[in-house]
Formats: C-alpha cells, structure tokens, sequence
C-alpha cells in the first residue's frame, strides 16, 4: 500500500513497519509528551522550592548579628560562625591566589602556545580526567602531601615542625596579684631556669588566656562552677570532716573524722584535668593512669574528692582528700570517638541533678597528655609530695589553682610593669620561688608564623581546596579562550606582535569577562566543598579566627555538616541558618558573575 | 582600548635588534612559565597515584593483629632497642589502657602478648605465640609465660651477627599470619576494621554499599535529567527556558552538603510519611531507619540532575537543524522528531552526561557521610543503613583513629580503589563526548 492508495482528507504517517496512525492520534502524543515533559521538568522547580523553603523557615529565626558575631558553642542559643565565616574567607584567598593565576596561565599556555604533540594531548586528557576525580580524594593528597609532606624524615611533624618562622617560647608565671608573666626562651627546648630578679617577662592579660568556656567543650556533666559538684547516683549521707590549715581553704588535706561509711559500687568516668583548649590532637592520651575516687561532702558542705586505695571499700580515717575547688574536674566525653567508654555515660546522664550528699564511688581516669599542661589527681605516694601539694599558693588566682601539676612548685613573683604599657615587659623585682611551672611553656605565633610542614592550618587547606578547583578554572579559561575569534591573533601576529605580546595585549582582555566568570564559579564551587577539608582533620570546635597561614581553621560547610548531624534539633535548626548564609555568600558570587557576563562581555564577532 | 589601537601601538614598538633579542629571551622565558604551570596538573596526577599507590602498598605490610584499641606493628623494629623491656601479660585485653581480664593463664595462647617497653615511646605489644614462634618454639612446648621473655631476651640479644636473622624471622612471623592480602582486600565480603578483635578488610560491602546509593541516584535523576533535557531543548518556549536553566543552574551550585541536610531533615521524614500512608506503621515502626540508603541516594539524585540535565542538552542541542528540518519536512510532530530523530542522534552524548553524573554520584562524600548512616554490610536494603568509599574515608579522618593504625591505612586502598572507578568512568565518558562531538563537527 502507498501513500497515493489512502484516501483523501486523511493524512497519515508511514511508519517503518507499516503501521499507519492518525493525525490526531499523534497530535495527542505530542502534546500529551509535552505536558509529561512539563511535569517532569517542574520537579527541579519543586525540588528547589521545597529546599529553600525547608531551609528558610528552619533557619530564619536564628538569623542575627549574634549569629554572624559568636563562635561556635555547646549552647544551640548563643552559637554561631565567626570562626568558620572568617574560616572561609581565608582559605578561599588562599585557594584562589593560587589556582586563578595557575589555571589561567595553563589555559594559556595549552590554547596558545602549546605544540600539538602527544605531550598537550596527554595533558589536556588529564585535565578532562582529574576534573572527575572526587574532591574527596585530592582530600587525602592534600593530606598527604600539604598537611604531612609525606613524614618525611628530618622535616618534622604538624605538631614538631622542623622548621618555623615567627615563633617565640615562653615559660609562664604567675605574679603575686595573680596575673600571668611570661618570659621568653631561647627555644622550645631550653631549660626552664628560675625566674630570678632581674629577668624579663611580659605581663599577659587574662583576656589572652588560652581558656575556653567550659560550656563550648564537648562534656556530658558540667561541673558546678570550680566547685566540681558532680552528680552522684546513690544520695546516702555522709559526713567528712577533712583537716587542713584554718588559713588555707582550699587545699587537700588528709581525713581526720569520718561519720558514717557506705561503701557502693565503683564506677569510673573519664576526666581531663585540663584547662588547656581541647582538641582532637589534644584529647589523645599519651599516658592513662587511672585512681579510684569518691567524691562526697564534708562537713562545711564543701565537695571533695577521697582517694581510695586499690581494694577500698569504704573511706577510713586519714585517707588521702582534696577540696573539690582545688581541682577543676572536667569530665568529657569524646564527640565523635564511639570507642570512648560508653559505660560513663550511665554515671553521667544524671546531667544537672546537683547532688550535694551522697557518696558514689568514682574511677578517675586521668589523662597525662605529653604536650599540654595537666593535672595529676593520683593520691601522693609520700608525705613530702603531699607536702608540695598543699604548699599549694593560695594568692594564686582560682582558676590558675585549678591548673597546677603534683609536685610543682608554686611562683610567687612581684613585677615592676612598664609605666604605660600593661602588656609590655617588664623586669621581676622579687621573686619566692625558683622553679618555672612545667608544663606551661607556651607558643606565641606572629601573623607571619610559618612552619614546614604546614600542619592542618589555613595555607595546606587552602591548597587542598586549590587542587579541587584547577581543572574547573583551566577548563573554563580554555572555553574563554576558544571563544575568541582567531582573526583578532591572527591580525596582531601580522602586525608584528610576538606571541606572548599577542595574548597579553589582545587575547587575554578579550576574554577576561569569560574568564572571571568561569574563575567566580569555580570559586563558588570551593565555598561549598566540604569534603577535602574534612578529610584534612581539621577540628571541629575552633573558637578562633585564623591569625597566621598555619593555624586552625574551619570553614563554612563543615561547620553546617557538623550541626546537621547532630540528633538535636536546636542544632539542626542552627545548621539550616548557616546553610542560609552559606547560599547568601553563594548567590552573591553567582550575581557577580552574571553582573560581569552582562557588562564586560561584548560581542567578539 | 580598543583592539585596532592596540595593534597599531605594537607595531610602533618594533625595536632595534637588541630590544628584538631580549623580546624574544622574555618570550622563552614567559613560554617555559607557563609550560611550568601546565605541567603542574600532570604532578597533581602524578602525585595521586604515588600517595594512593605507596599508602595502599604500606596497608598490605601493616599487621592488623589487634587488642581492643592497641595495634601491634610487627614492621617497627625500634621496638628491639636495647633498653627494651618485656613483660610477659597474658590475656590482657586493653581497653582504653585499662586491663579487662588481668588473669594470668598457665598456658600461653592465642590473645597473649608481650608488652615491650622503652624509655621513649608508647609501649608495643607483641604477640606472645609469635615472640615463640620467631625463635622456633611453639605455644604447647613452652606453656611457662616465662618462656616467653627469654624468647624475647633471645631475639633482641641474640648476638651482633643473628640479630637480624632474629629481626626477620619476628617479621616473617608477624606477616605470615596477619597480613591484609591484596586478594583478600579485594574479594572480601566482610568490613569490620574498628571494632571486635578480629578486623576484616573486604571492600566488597563498601563497593556494593557505593552501588546502592549509586543506583537509587541513577534511576532517579537519569530519567528526570533526560526527559528535562528534551523538554528543555526540544519543547520549551524561549521565556520558560528563561526561568528553567537558571533553576537548574542554582541546583548545580547548592552544596553538596546541604542536600545532605536535606536528605536528614526533609526525605526521611517524607519517605516514612508516604510509607505510613500507604502501608501503615510495620511492627509499629518506622519503615527507613534515620539514616537510610534511599533518602541519601535520592539526594545524590537531585544532586546530579542539573549535570545529566546540562549536558543531556548540550549534547540534544548539537544536534544539526537539518535532521530536525528532514523529520519535519516528512510530517513528523515534534515528538517524533524529538524521541525517534534527535534523541538516537545524541545518544552517545546521553550516555555520555549519564556517565560523567555517576562518575559524581560515586564520589560524593557530604550527603552519604551525613544521610546514609555507617554500616558497611552486603544487604542491598535502601530501607537500612549502608556506608560508601567516601562515608567511611570520612568516619576514618573525623574519628580518632591514630595515624599510624591499620584503619587509617586502609583508608588510602579504599580511596586507590575510588579513584580507579571514577577514572574509568570519567575517561569513558570523555571518549564517548570527544567521539560524539567530532561525529557533526
């Protein structure tokens, strides 16, 4: 059957197997398509709606200065993202000084110098693949190689560097009116000497210590104030009296009077006695002792903490005591770390109930970390330890006591200030006592602080983020590149130009708009990687805005993938409002380069 | 300044032969700059393979013999410094420094071990059956736990010219019963490298847990990304094109992370919503687990649509307007034209974008770290938990696993592994575009 056999009036198609199907048949399927493509198509339009409108009305109430101006915090209320805000900015300078310059060059070099040989072929097929290489990866070589340079031997560690710039090393005091001295070393390694009449030391304000609200610790159970009260699980009374100078409150003693006993079940909890700022490279233990204690009451109503003896049952006269303000018991539980002793939780989840009788037998682990300042609470072997102990200078400000090693000798020291400048140096006057407090030395970084390797810091994270980026930014300066009409090179070589005269003069502003297009997007693009950082290791409670290129950071989404993961919902609410700043910095870019796409760009042809 | 001025201003600058020459060493010396900068992407590649390659290899030597959170490191020789000292434990199991069953059997066996320690550094545990074992004594010959520290003594004092033969025979020992095998690496179908004493390394539950959400992405986004393509190429009057790319085009910028928070907050909950609805609670539960392997593939679908969709229709649009014109002019509606001319013409390039969005979908990290939950295991249940490549690189990195451990190692394989799929896929992606595009140029 042809087509001349049909019959007038009625048009028809004629398929490849023959079949014959109506106009109006398959006007129906198109338009019908039509409509389901229509439907499909307007999933994205939904999809979108519903996610900014999840986020926006999860977020918008926590949307303030406060929020813009706070660190991050335990308290979902008074958290916020300065840190990860100023984290961003830092790292996406870093990352786009570096991946603009090298991305545009390559492009360059690739569309208008290179020879075409297998060498700019393999190149350009590399580019093409390492731009699909998940970010996640160039994670684990920034890691590698920026953070660690490989371990090479003889270069040092993050944490030891081999080699640095702008470092300084102090030993720290303390004055007799409780501020902090402290006064430089030579080296990190130098000996701690005494710090006699005559020495120079710099007066710290409070301000600069390197103390964090406790609250923004990650902790189970918050000590009351610096009197430690701790929640305690069987309320049985119990009456202590502890004896100790009558002019020195708050220093351990020994038990002399002891009225009722009640011997329980022993538990344990972890705690770090540790005023220094925790961090995950921090919190590892280097050395885990542990003692048995009990925390109970004396009879003036003040908390205090028993040694017990290995086999202990019960509290006996004599037995080892300190006054729980002398000691600030932090007990902690680690974020993320699963492994840490889940069975402290049962202890600890009586979180807030303040019980002030009671006795409960707890196991105190007590973490001595090498690098940091830390307390022993282990019940002195010998009476001259103990001795030392209760030496304990009680013009030290409560704070400071709370931080103070066994065995350390206290410094009570007088400083002449400079007349005008409170935190200039001064020279000590008198000075009581002879050995430096050990475990203080202290680093003080200038902005220009350097160090090989780089560490975790700004600079390798930046770079991380730089390889992330390149093949974006190269790809894109190709395209913009491409784009420009080879007339133009063609009429600037006949004139005479060199090459290199050629791109900078008549290439390169030609296609400059495209350029800052594609570099803005792909900056955009860095804003919002979280993953490469993530693998960096970078902690996840920075209180702190970068100073120098190697300190902590963190960035914008790894702060919002902290908070979204968390159960509590106040957190996550927290997380949609960072989301919303995080989209806000992101469409401002995106605007920037629509703005330049319309004003710069003109017709090439 | 406009071009021709420019060009007119480079002329005049032709210069004496002198000027010419130093031209033309600036022109060597920016070339060879920028030949610098181009050649940097081939040091990234290059240095991807060698960290993934020499990490991975260092994963097959580290011993995984492991008690509670303590890793034993057989290759660390420094251990047998001269101060060193043994102490024979038994059966400790250190959890968190502390021992578990202190008590001291008469029998050595499997379990027991042999704390050595030196004046600096941590202290490193041997295991007793192969201090025995390495000077040629067995568990059953030598019950005494003391026969376990003169076997110690004898291996680390052995005299100047056994001392290692004594070393390697300890190695060997170590090796020979606890190596991860490449082929066990590869074939294994058990992940367990955290917890429990006995730690598998088959990457088998990760690669099936990556395909998973993988797959649930595909079958949403690949339809939707196509048919959106067409529409968007074929069908959409120019001002509803208007409105629709910029749409898709903020959908590719969001982060990836907050489709992560998405996936938590709004699909889960949605996805037990709509179960409920339909079934009714099961058992009086919820049908997916808070964090679940659908709600994190879908996310990873509307993360990769806008790509399918973008290149869908780039590779829609390349498509010469003559082919259109003869389907028309024979009466085809533009269905047909679109379906049966234009979409079989592009469909290299279809395949191609499909190809390029998995390749995304296998390496995206945020949204499975966030939404899919942790748990390496062949169950194939979208309902459940599941962890990919990248989620567990991530619970590696965030979690407190030192350095030096085996997890952490084991890390850089299940990333050589991770990059060797997304670079098959990318580099076939890439042919299939470059073949496509020359098919109409």
């Amino acid at each position: 059957m042809t087509v001349m056999d049909r019959p007038p009036g009625e048009i028809h198609l004629l398929t490849r197997n023959g079949e014959r199907r109506s106009v109006g048949r398959r006007r129906l399927i198109n338009s019908g398509f039509f409509w389901f493509c229509m439907a499909i198509t307007s999933t994205a339009v939904i999809l979108l709606t519903v996610l900014l409108t999840t986020i926006a009305v999860r977020g918008w109430d926590g949307l303030g200065m406060d929020f813009l101006q706070n660190y991050v915090s335990r308290d979902p209320d008074s958290a916020g993202i300065k840190a990860a805000l100023w984290g961003s900015v830092w790292i996406c300078a870093v990352c786009g000084l570096v991946a603009l310059p090298v991305g545009v060059a390559t492009a360059v070099y690739l569309e208008e110098f290179a020879p075409k040989n297998r060498l700019t072929s393999f190149i350009r097929t590399n580019i093409s693949n390492l731009a699909g290489v998940p970010s996640i990866v160039y994670g684990i070589i920034g890691l590698t190689i920026f953070a660690r340079m490989f371990g090479l031997p003889g270069i040092g560690t993050e944490t030891e560097p081999g080699f640095t710039i702008g470092s300084s090393w102090h030993d720290t005091y303390y004055a007799a009116d409780g501020s902090r001295l402290e006064a430089p070393l030579a080296n990190r390694n130098a000996e701690p000497g005494p710090l006699l009449d005559g020495s120079t030391a710099i007066r710290v304000n409070e301000t600069d210590a390197s103390l964090v609200d406790p609250t923004a610790l990650p902790m189970r159970l918050v000590p009351d104030g610096f009197d430690g009260r701790f929640a305690v699980a069987s309320p049985e009374a119990l009456s202590v009296r502890i004896r100790t100078d009558p002019d020195e409150t708050a220093a351990p003693g020994m038990l002399s009077e002891v009225r009722s006993m009640n011997p329980s079940i022993w538990q344990e909890a972890t705690v770090y006695f540790s005023g220094e700022r925790m961090t995950r490279e921090n919190l590892e233990p280097a050395e885990v002792r542990t003692t048995r204690w009990m925390t109970t009451e004396d009879e003036t109503g003040d908390q205090i903490l028993v040694a017990a003896p290995d086999g202990a049952t019960s509290i006996k006269e004599g037995a080892q005591a300190w006054r729980l303000r002398s000691v600030l018991p932090m007990i902690t539980e680690r974020e993320n770390g699963r492994s840490r002793r889940p069975e402290a939780i049962n202890v600890l989840r009586a979180e807030g109930g303040a019980l002030t009788t009671g006795s409960e037998w707890f196991e105190f682990k007590v973490h001595k970390r090498m690098p940091t300042r830390y307390v022993l609470v282990e019940a002195p072997s010998s009476a001259s330890e103990s001795h030392s102990l209760s030496d304990w200078d009680p013009v030290l400000p409560k704070r400071r006591n709370t931080f103070v090693e066994t065995g350390l000798e206290a410094v009570r020291v007088r400083i002449v200030p400079d007349n005008s400048d409170a935190e200039g140096p001064g020279v000590v006057l008198a000075s009581d006592a002879a050995a430096p407090m050990k475990g203080e030395r202290s680093e003080r970084r200038a902005w220009y602080y350097f160090q090989f390797p780089f560490g975790k810091g700004v600079l390798a994270g930046g770079l991380t983020l730089m390889l992330v980026i390149l093949p974006i930014v190269i790809i894109a300066s190709i395209e913009a590149l491409r784009a420009v009409p080879n007339s133009l090179r063609q009429a600037s070589l006949a004139m005479g130009a060199t090459p290199w005269q050629t791109v900078r003069q008549v290439t390169l502003p030609a296609s400059i708009p495209m350029i800052m297009t594609g570099s803005i997007l792909a900056m955009s693009r860095a804003i919002g990687e979280a993953a490469p950082i993530l693998v960096l290791g970078v902690a996840l409670f920075i209180t702190r805005v970068p100073q120098n290129l190697m300190d902590q950071f963190t960035i914008l989404p790894m702060q919002v993938y902290n908070w979204a993961g968390r159960p509590k919902g106040e957190f996550q609410d927290l997380a949609a409002t960072g989301i919303i700043i995080l989209l806000a910095v992101l469409l401002t870019f995106n605007l920037t380069a629509v703005l330049i796409r319309q004003r710069l760009q003109k017709p090439l042809q | 300044m406009d071009s021709s001025e420019r060009l007119i201003q480079l002329t005049r600058q032709a210069g004496t032969p002198r000027g010419r020459r130093l031209r033309r060493f600036r022109e060597s010396l920016i070339k060879s700059l920028l030949f610098g900068c181009a050649i940097f992407s081939v040091i990234t590649t290059v240095s991807i393979i060698v960290v993934l390659t020499s990490e991975t290899l260092s994963f097959f030597r580290v011993n995984t013999s492991s008690v509670g959170s303590e890793r034993v490191e057989l290759g660390a020789t420094e251990a047998l410094a001269p101060d060193a000292k043994a102490s024979y434990l038994g059966n400790w199991r250190l959890v968190d420094g502390r021992s578990d069953g202190g008590e001291h059997p008469t029998q050595i066996g499997e379990g027991d071990f042999v704390a050595v320690s030196t004046d600096e550094g941590p202290s490193l545990l041997l295991p007793a059956t192969d201090v025995l074992a390495a000077t040629g004594r067995t568990a059953r010959e030598s019950g005494d736990p003391a026969a376990v520290l003169s076997a110690f003594d004898e291996l680390r004092t052995p005299g100047a010219a056994d001392e290692a033969a004594g070393l390697s025979a300890w190695q060997e020992a170590g090796e020979r019963t606890r190596e991860v095998t490449p082929v066990a690496f590869l074939t294994g179908t058990s992940w367990n490298p955290l917890l429990g004493e006995e730690k598998q390394f088959g990457i088998w539950p990760l690669i099936t847990g990556t395909l998973l959400i993988t797959l649930i992405a595909a079958v949403f986004a690949l339809p939707i990304g196509l048919v959106t393509a067409i529409f968007l190429s074929e069908y959409a009057p120019a001002p509803l094109r208007g409105v629709l790319k910029p749409i898709l085009e903020i959908l590719a910028g969001i982060p990836t992370v907050v489709y992560g928070f998405f996936a938590l907050t709004v699909i889960t909950p949605g996805l037990n919503w709509l179960s409920e609805f339909y079934n009714g609670l099961v058992d009086g539960t919820l049908l997916f687990d808070s964090y679940n392997a659908m709600a994190a593939g879908i996310a990873v679908g509307i993360m990769i649509l806008p790509i399918v969709s973008s290149l869908a229709e780039d590779a829609l649009r390349a498509v010469p307007r003559s082919l259109r014109d003869g389907a028309y002019a024979l009466g085809s509606t533009r269905f047909d034209v679109s379906v049966r001319v234009v979409v079989p013409a592009a469909l290299s390039g279809i395949m191609a974008s499909f190809l390029l969005a998995i390749t995304r979908a296998v390496g995206e990290t945020m949204i499975v770290a966030l939404a899919a939950g942790g748990l390496a295991q062949m169950a194939y249940d979208p309902t459940g938990p599941a962890q990919t490549m990248t989620a567990y690189m991530v619970q590696i990195f965030l979690g407190d696993a030192p350095a030096t451990g085996v997890e952490y190692k084991s890390s850089y394989a299940v990333a050589a592994v991770l990059f060797i799929m997304t670079l098959i896929l990318t580099i076939s992606g890439n042919i299939i575009l470059r073949r496509f595009r020359e098919e109409y140029e």
